[in-house]
């Protein structure tokens, strides 16, 4: 099976599967689920198989389908499909997490009716982001973003019959295509400038010397915050949470979030230093905010919510200090242990009854084991334990951003830092310690294998795993190279050439030690904190009887209410007045006046005046119109 | 006359067959007439299907194909008279024109409570017919009449089967469309008398195609001709100031009359501008370009706002049917904005297929809507998805359709227009324009989020009520079926219309297209008077280059563009050099210079940009040669 | 004076002429057997043959003249009264046809007992006196006679409309056309006396002595000195004259009030045989007064404008359906002058024959489209439940299209195409008389017309929605009933419209 095959094969089978469940299984319970995972399983071995026939220096491979041409617009001529060295990291990541997320949720969705329209929305779902991922060109990037807001949107509204999903999908939705609007303005004012939207000759021309201009810069970043829920856009991720957990995990955390961090990656070469500058500052900022506020939460999806944002503005951070690769090696540690994490929130979610409040939950330590060490480690991981696979990504960006002696921007990443170390050891205390204070949670048991399986593999073995394969010696080669620690080795490249330049420089600036105890003293500080304040599970959250006023702060409801009032008032009167203007003026007024009322008016006079049955009337006027005609033909000739 | 074109005159012929059967068929049994009727929808859509399939290897006059033409209807010697015919652009039309018929058709045949049943099936099959006839008559006249079957059906449709309010819609339409048509057809007649029927096949596109092929030069003022077809299309088409007809009258006419009216007859305006306004009268197109923007922007931006505040759903629809003609003007207007590329029109066509089955398919499940739940108010409803699970997936399909998402035929359309429109003046406009796909998301999702998600409210249907809603049934799901799969096949396969839309425009628009060309370089001509021909041509007497918007109707155009190039650095001849456009490129120049063999390398620089080049790679030609721009300065070490 | 006299004295009726004028002689005749016949036959039974006979004799006369039975002589010199006439060939069987349409209503209208009072011989025997004055003024090329029909003409129509006496309106109406016919034919008799006056003076001798007052001396003296002050006045105040008939503006005051309190049957026959004798002989006159043109055309294209645009405005307010078709009648008049005045305005500076006949035939065509489309409309009228045929209004037509579908659907049809709405034959008619005026490149005009179109457009469909709109009025309405041969004649006309509007090129070419 050659690459092209395989391509073809990767993009194709999810849209397949969709289709298949979407319209002949909707009404079983077990064909749609088999159909989706399958697919799933037929991605991950292909692109495994794609990744691992690539060597490792150089990965590229392409294949092409048929598209369309109008005139002048022949980017779509032949649809390219490509593999780069970014695009082989972000498949692997996105497949693997993929297929484990598929097992969990035939778990996780066992007692829901509607498994056909869920596990169809799923496949598209992944048809959308390997269409990303494999896009050669900006049109194609920006098609598949639109189809991944769609499927996000059929996703999150699965549980149509909730209000508040309803309103969620249309507030996703509709924010995603507010980042879309930018995001094609952008793209078609770098066709009209290159001529081109095809990333590779993007490259050439600006290696070779063409100017890049930041307002293009600027607009495409719009996609990016946009897809990935940054400072303007970011209402959206913490409402999404209405969808069921799975989608949380697979969709908004470890793969759509992070196709926008993929994609500035992918066009970094483009962007001009004021355009980086811009985006530090939106991502730190959301970074530190993303930390704080998820301690201001009681739901527990909401508050790893907020630690996405927050891991986001991390990588946006990255790219913003010119680490590209550091931000994708970051996007990868986050992909596996946040869906980690969500994974154990739906596992916990599912034994309380689709009871999703911590404070009402308590004491599952001895009831699910399993659940808990998956959450202990992903835990580590996300608060950057040493040797464990976050410690690798976070602390680089916070060395980078050191280096780079913006301190500002490392001042408010050491905070988000410290955020999510309080948060996690919250989190872990509020759920896992103590006694159980709900019903749900009296009775909660160990999840089935469906579920637990993922959470093994996903958890212990690839946030402590993956963090490995860096340690120092080019991670364990083994399969004659082909694979590196637990990544096929193509996919790798990009993450071991980014961290080794940054580790070079550090070294060079005897930076490494000190940042070392830096990352020791931060998260020692956290957790004790945590510890401290938290101690176990009381049924209430201990930071809102402390102090409810800087609960409320942290609740962050201001950006909604913003938004909020914009819609309500500002909007909707503009449109409410234009309305009234439109059947005002030119209805009432133009139509009605001047087609009814006017002759209205003249007929009414000439009936009142001239023609009133008054019998002297035309005699007058047939003796005068006579002797006016005949001066007119006098004078006329005179 | 081969028999696929007799097969297009069928397809024109059997609705209005049927329309006269059913007209005095008051003593035939139901059963009878709804046969009749049925005959009279499906027929033509089949045809269509054929005739789709045949369009590629039927012979063509000039890009049209099954011509025929029959003398007897018309004066020949005045160059009137009836001629049908498909090209690349009307073809797509066709078929979309009869996938709706059939739609609305079959919508017809499956509402119940509706008297004088024969007299409703007869003005629905005299409305299709009309629309069949407007896509494929090639003749201006018969293609302007075949548009006007429309208004008698429309209006007595309304009378008797109308809505809410229908007394006063019915003579506005009325009054408004015979305005829109009264200056369209004086437009018509000045083309006419301009000189555009001289040719061999009478006044009809055909005939206009060929002329302006050959060089047709109209001696009526091209400016004022354009004016009049624009105003009078746009008022039939809705246009921003004119569009105030069009929402009452679809929101108040029954939904079969409403599909065809809203989702086919009002491309009659936009194709009759693609045929005519931009293929015969480009410098016409040119002057109003800056009128078409602004007022299209009014469609989009205004009545994309209106469209929000619109509680009922099929006011709602008809809104958003009025806000999608903006992007296909702009559509238009892009083939002068760009200076000749094609592509707006292709998107134009695209969209104008794409639009009219969504909106139609929108009517449709509207209609569906309205029968469950007795009313329009959307804020009436509410979680219907619970009971018509079906319903609700066609309904999210359409409005997914209509806001262009891709996977659907409406995006591509949509897209081309956009990136048609990149260098439109000013800069900003671009942004505003692309706004539309935010504006249709908001009321798209707000539509479907209020009529099928969350709870029932209660108001429309009590709850014992809304316990028995039944999903659509299998006369209703055909239509939507059928509408469905079309907008669905063209989205993954947009080449299945593209190929055909792409060639005609090519062929047909190249000389319009080299107006622009030859408009927009003309301004820039150096100005120096002598004008050196690269190669064997005689030395050109000097053209004045006088700015372009004086050189109207009549003028010679420019023959060839040219542009100079400053050399200096280790060149024997340094100084400026005048090359053709065609093959300006680097190495030309550096001939030309006599630039010495060992220079190693040379810079060309240009006030977007600098091109380093290394001359050796240049000279064993593994860097392909820079193409040069008027004005370049290349300096060699 | 002593001129005229020798003149009548040398002249005797010829053979060719006598022969010219029989299809006149022959209406002669029925018109007086119609009397004898009532006086004759006393029981109803006869009656009815008797008005079969006639009929019959009518059908017949109109086959043979569009048979072409009675070769109108072409070339006739113009010694004789009865010169050639361009439009003789087509004006008399058309005057027929109207004629014994006219008839045909009448027997409707009388059915009503309302208009019992209007006795059947007198009306049968007034319309054809009309018809055979109307169809012999076309004929002639002399002043004198020119006069003397045009007023036959005018007295019979007097007597015809005041027919019904117990209505006071028609009584009424009658009192109001003598007047205003009386000043209008005694202003055209001013104006041909001063033609007269003004040729003699002038002293174009070698004509003046053979026909004094006929249209070549005149023809010929207007050219030789077109700025001669007398000869315009009086070519104005002969057109003024003919205005009056036709309804352009100055003169046309009269007509809403006449149309409304005249029967039925002879508001058809003023709003067909009449406009079209003031259209035919309006032809006539402005070629005779060829010599003037230049100063003419403004004045003329000023009045129809006006008369246009007054008509269409007027006509929104009206709810009387009868004034209403008297203004529609009014409008269509204009758009008739302005096809007229455009056709000429070709026809003189464009010298091939064929065109000129083209033009002519499309003008022409334009008013058998509207008399074709008037007759329905009628029809349909006389049937309709009001009390009174001079207070029909709009909202007796409410609920037609349930009570009486095939009348509703023959209305909908005549007004879509006065109106001028594509798939009826009136658009085409309206297309003939644009092509007309874009060739004359009277571009003003055309504006006008087509803003006209729009405006009618309100009451020509408010009058369909009104048939269309459902009954709220709720009172029972009885309509005349509709027999088979009826039926067939409106499906008939019906289905001429549209079909007619297919072959419509094909007939003019």
């Amino acid at each position: 099976m050659d690459n092209e095959t395989l391509l073809r094969v990767i993009l194709l089978t999810p849209l397949v599967a969709a289709v298949v469940s979407a319209f002949f299984f909707r009404r079983s319970r077990v064909v749609a689920p088999a159909i989706s995972v399958t697919a799933a399983g037929v991605i991950l071995f292909a692109s495994l198989a794609l990744l691992l026939g690539l060597d490792p220096a150089n990965p590229t491979a392409s294949a092409t389908l048929p598209g369309f041409a109008l005139g002048g617009f022949t980017e779509l001529e032949t649809i390219g499909l490509s593999i780069d060295k970014n695009g082989a990291a972000m498949l692997f990541v996105v497949t693997f997490v993929a297929f484990w997320i598929h097992v969990f949720s035939v778990g996780y969705m066992d007692d829901d009716k509607a498994r056909g329209r869920f596990f169809a929305g799923l496949s598209v779902f992944m048809f959308s982001i390997l269409g990303i991922i494999l896009a050669n060109n900006l049109f194609m990037t920006f098609i598949f973003w639109e189809l991944v807001g769609f499927s996000s949107y059929m996703l999150i509204a699965h549980y149509y019959d909730t209000d508040y999903a309803a309103m969620a999908s249309k507030k996703a939705f509709i924010a995603n295509r507010v980042g879309d609007l930018g995001f094609l303005v952008g793209i078609i004012l770098c066709y009209k400038q290159y001529g081109t939207t095809n990333f590779a000759e993007l490259g050439e021309l600006i290696k070779s010397g063409e100017m890049t201009f930041t307002s293009i810069g600027l607009l495409l970043m719009c996609g990016f915050l946009g897809k990935s829920a940054q400072f303007p856009l970011h209402v959206w991720l913490t409402d999404a949470m209405a969808g069921p957990t799975p989608v949380s995990a697979l969709i908004h955390a470890a793969t759509m979030v992070a196709a926008g961090v993929f994609f500035m990656v992918r066009i970094f070469f483009l962007l001009t230093p004021e355009v980086l500058t811009t985006m530090l500052w939106l991502c730190a900022g959301m970074a530190a905010l993303g930390g704080l506020c998820a301690l201001g939460q009681t739901d527990i999806k909401k508050s790893l919510a907020y630690s996405t944002l927050s891991h986001l503005g991390f990588m946006g951070a990255a790219i913003g200090l010119g680490l590209p690769e550091i931000a994708l090696l970051h996007m990868a540690m986050h992909a596996f242990f946040k869906a980690t994490l969500f994974l154990c929130s739906g596992s916990v979610i599912h034994a309380c009854h689709h009871e999703q409040d911590m404070t009402k939950m308590g004491g599952l330590l001895k009831k699910m084991p399993i659940t808990a060490a998956a959450f202990v480690v992903a835990g580590l991981s996300i608060c950057a334990f040493p040797w464990f696979a976050g410690w690798y990504s976070k602390d680089m960006i916070l060395s980078g951003a050191y280096l780079a002696g913006n301190i500002p921007a490392f001042v408010a990443l050491v905070i988000a830092a410290i955020g999510t170390t309080l948060y996690t050891g919250r989190m872990f205390a509020m759920v896992f310690l103590g006694n159980a204070h709900g019903h749900g949670a009296e009775h909660a048991k160990e999840s089935s294998p469906w579920m637990t399986l993922p959470l093994v593999v996903l958890g212990v073995i690839f946030s402590l795993g993956a963090g490995w394969f860096l340690a120092g010696t080019q991670g364990l080669p083994w399969l004659d190279g082909k694979m590196n620690a637990l990544f096929p080795a193509s996919a790798t490249g990009v993450f071991a050439h980014g961290y080794h330049d940054l580790h070079e420089k550090l070294a060079s600036a005897g930076l490494v030690a000190p940042m070392f105890i830096l990352g020791v003293v931060i998260l020692v500080v956290g957790l004790g904190l945590a510890v401290v304040f938290y101690r176990t599970s009381t049924g209430e959250d201990k930071l809102r009887e402390h102090s409810p006023v800087l609960y409320k702060a942290l609740e962050y409801r201001y950006m909604d209410a913003f938004y909020g009032w914009y819609i309500e008032k500002v909007q909707q009167r503009v449109a409410m007045f234009v309305a009234m203007l439109d059947t005002a003026l030119i209805n009432m007024l133009a139509m009605r006046g001047v087609i009814g009322g006017v002759p209205a008016i003249l007929g009414s006079v000439a009936r009142r005046y001239i023609q009133n049955g008054n019998g002297g009337i035309p005699v007058f006027w047939i003796a005068f119109g006579a002797l006016v005609i005949a001066a007119a033909l006098v004078c006329g000739v005179l | 006359m081969s028999c696929a074109s007799t097969l297009l005159q069928v397809a024109v012929a059997t609705p209005l067959v049927a329309a006269l059967a059913l007209a005095f068929s008051k003593w035939l049994p139901c059963g009878a007439k709804k046969a009749i009727a049925g005959v009279g929808f499906v027929v033509p859509a089949l045809i269509a299907i054929a005739l789709l399939c045949a369009f590629p290897c039927a012979e063509k006059i000039s890009g049209y194909a099954f011509y025929s033409s029959c003398e007897m209807l018309g004066v020949p010697s005045l160059g009137i008279w009836l001629q049908f015919g498909l090209n690349g652009i009307s073809l797509p039309l066709f078929l979309m024109a009869a996938v709706v018929g059939v739609a609305a058709g079959l919508r017809a045949l499956s509402t119940k409570n509706v008297e004088l049943r024969g007299l409703y099936y007869a003005v629905t099959l005299v409305m299709f017919g009309g629309v069949l006839g407007v896509f494929s008559a090639i003749d201006v006249f018969s293609f302007y009449i075949f548009h006007e079957f429309a208004l008698i059906p429309t209006f007595v449709a309304i009378l008797l089967w109308g809505g809410y309010g229908r007394k006063t819609t019915a003579i506005t339409m009325a009054i408004y469309l015979t305005l829109g048509a009264m200056i369209s057809l004086a437009g018509l007649f000045a083309l006419y008398f301009a000189g555009a029927g001289a040719g061999e096949y009478g006044f009809s596109f055909l005939g206009i195609a060929q002329a302006v092929a050959n060089g047709m030069v109209l001696n009526g003022d091209v400016s004022v001709i354009f004016a009049l077809l624009l105003f009078g299309f746009g008022i039939l088409v809705s246009l921003f100031p004119f569009h105030s007809w069009a929402p009452d009258t679809y929101a108040v006419a029954p939904t079969p009359i409403s599909m065809l009216h809203a989702g086919v007859l009002k491309k009659f305006g936009l194709y009759g501008l693609i045929q005519l306004g931009a293929l015969a009268l480009p410098l016409g197109l040119a002057d109003w370009q800056n009128w078409i923007i602004w007022l299209a922007l009014g469609n989009i931006v205004l009545i994309g706002l209106i469209t929000m505040t619109q509680k009922d759903l099929k006011q709602m629809v008809a809104y958003s049917s009025v806000m999608h003609m903006g992007p296909i003007f702009l559509g238009i207007a892009a083939f002068a904005i760009s200076g000749g590329d094609v592509a707006g029109l292709g998107g134009a066509v695209v969209l104008m297929f794409a639009h009219g089955l969504s909106v139609a398919l929108l009517f449709h499940l509207g209609q569906s809507v309205y029968d469950r739940t007795g009313t329009y108010d959307m804020t009436k409803m509410g979680g219907l998805t619970a009971k018509a699970p079906v319903l609700a997936a066609f309904f999210v399909a359409a409005t997914m359709a209509s806001i262009g998402l891709p996977g659907f035929a409406n995006f591509w359309g949509e897209l081309t227009i956009f990136t048609s429109l990149a260098d439109i003046q000013p800069a900003w406009l671009l942004g505003a324009i692309v706004l539309s796909i935010v504006i249709s998301a908001i009321y798209g999702l707000r539509a479907v989020a209020k009529i099928f998600y969350g709870k029932n409210t209660g108001v429309a249907l009590s709850d014992e009520a809304f316990e028995n809603v039944r999903d659509i049934t299998v006369s209703e799901r055909l239509p939507a079926l059928i509408l469905f799969a079309a907008l669905v096949v063209v989205g993954f396969v947009p080449s299945l219309i593209t190929k055909n839309i792409d060639a005609t425009l090519k062929a047909d628009f190249a000389p319009a297209a080299k107006v622009f060309c030859a408009e927009n370089c003309g301004a820039e001509a150096a100005d120096e008077d002598v004008i050196i021909l690269d190669g064997p041509l005689p030395v050109l007497p000097a053209v004045p280059a006088d700015n372009c918007e004086s050189c109207g109707e009549g003028k010679e155009l420019i023959l060839a563009k040219n542009i100079t190039v400053t050399v200096s650095g280790a060149v024997e001849e340094e100084g400026d050099f005048v090359l053709s456009a065609e093959d300006a490129t680097l190495l030309k120049a550096l001939e030309l210079a006599k630039a010495d063999s060992e220079a190693t390398f040379a810079v060309v620089l240009r006030v977007t940009a600098r091109i380093p080049v290394d001359l050796d790679e240049l000279r064993n030609g593994d860097v392909e040669d820079v193409p040069l721009e008027d004005g370049d300065k290349i300096s060699v070490e | 004076m002593n001129s005229v006299i020798e003149f009548y004295k040398a002249w005797q009726p010829g053979m060719d002429t006598l022969y010219m004028s029989l299809p006149e002689i022959v209406l002669g005749v029925l018109a007086l057997l119609a009397l004898v016949f009532d006086v004759a036959c006393k029981c109803c039974g006869a009656k009815r043959a008797a008005r079969g006979f006639i009929n019959a004799a009518l059908i017949a006369l109109v086959i043979c003249l569009v048979g072409g039975a009675f070769p109108q002589s072409w070339g006739a010199e113009p010694k004789t009264i009865f010169g050639y006439s361009l439009f003789g060939q087509i004006s008399t069987p058309l005057f027929v046809a109207c004629a014994f349409l006219a008839i045909n209503l009448s027997g409707i209208v009388r059915s009503r007992e309302s208009n019992s009072e209007i006795s059947a011989p007198a009306t049968t025997h007034l319309i054809l006196i009309a018809t055979a004055a109307a169809s012999l003024l076309l004929k002639t090329t002399n002043f004198v006679a020119f006069f003397v029909l045009l007023e036959t003409l005018t007295v019979s129509l007097y007597a015809l409309v005041g027919s019904n006496r117990n209505s006071p309106y028609s009584l009424e109406a009658g009192v109001k056309y003598l007047i205003a016919g009386g000043v209008s034919g005694g202003l055209m008799l001013f104006g041909i006396v001063l033609l007269y006056g003004g040729a003699a003076m002038a002293g174009t001798a070698a004509t003046t002595l053979a026909d004094p007052l006929g249209y070549g001396t005149v023809a010929s003296f207007l050219l030789q000195n077109p700025d001669n002050l007398i000869g315009i006045v009086g070519a104005g105040l002969v057109l003024a004259g003919v205005m009056f008939k036709l309804g352009v503006f100055p003169m046309q005051f009269w007509i809403p009030d006449v149309y409304q309190g005249a029967p039925t049957h002879v508001t058809f026959f003023l709003s067909t045989v009449s406009k079209a004798t003031g259209f035919f002989l309006m032809a006539i006159l402005l070629s005779v007064f060829g010599g003037i043109w230049d100063t003419i055309l403004p004045v003329l294209l000023v009045c129809t404008l006006i008369s246009v645009v007054y008509a269409n405005v007027t006509a929104l307010g009206q709810r009387n359906v009868k004034r209403l078709l008297g203004l529609s009648g009014v409008s269509h008049a204009g758009y008739l002058m302005l096809g007229l005045l455009g056709a000429i305005a070709v026809a003189r500076d464009v010298s091939d024959p064929h065109w000129i006949v083209l033009m002519l035939v499309l003008v022409v065509a334009y008013l058998l489209v509207y008399i074709l489309t008037v007759y329905p409309i009628f029809s349909v009228m006389t049937r309709m439940p009001q009390s009174d045929d001079a207070l029909q209004s709009l909202d007796d037509y409410e609920g037609l299209s349930k009570n009486n579908p095939l009348l509703a659907g023959t209305l909908a049809f005549g007004l879509a195409s006065l109106a001028g709405i594509p798939p009826a034959v009136g658009f085409i008619a309206k297309l003939g008389i644009l092509f007309v005026l874009f060739q004359a490149g009277f571009y003003g005009s055309i504006a006008v017309m087509l803003a006209c179109v729009v405006i009618s457009i309100y009451y020509y469909f408010g009058w369909v929605r009104a048939a269309f709109s459902a009954d709220e009025s709720g009172k029972e309405k009885t309509y005349l009933p509709t027999g088979t041969c009826a039926r067939i004649v409106l499906i008939g006309f019906s289905a001429l419209m549209i079909l007619a509007s297919l072959a419509y090129w094909g007939v003019i070419s």
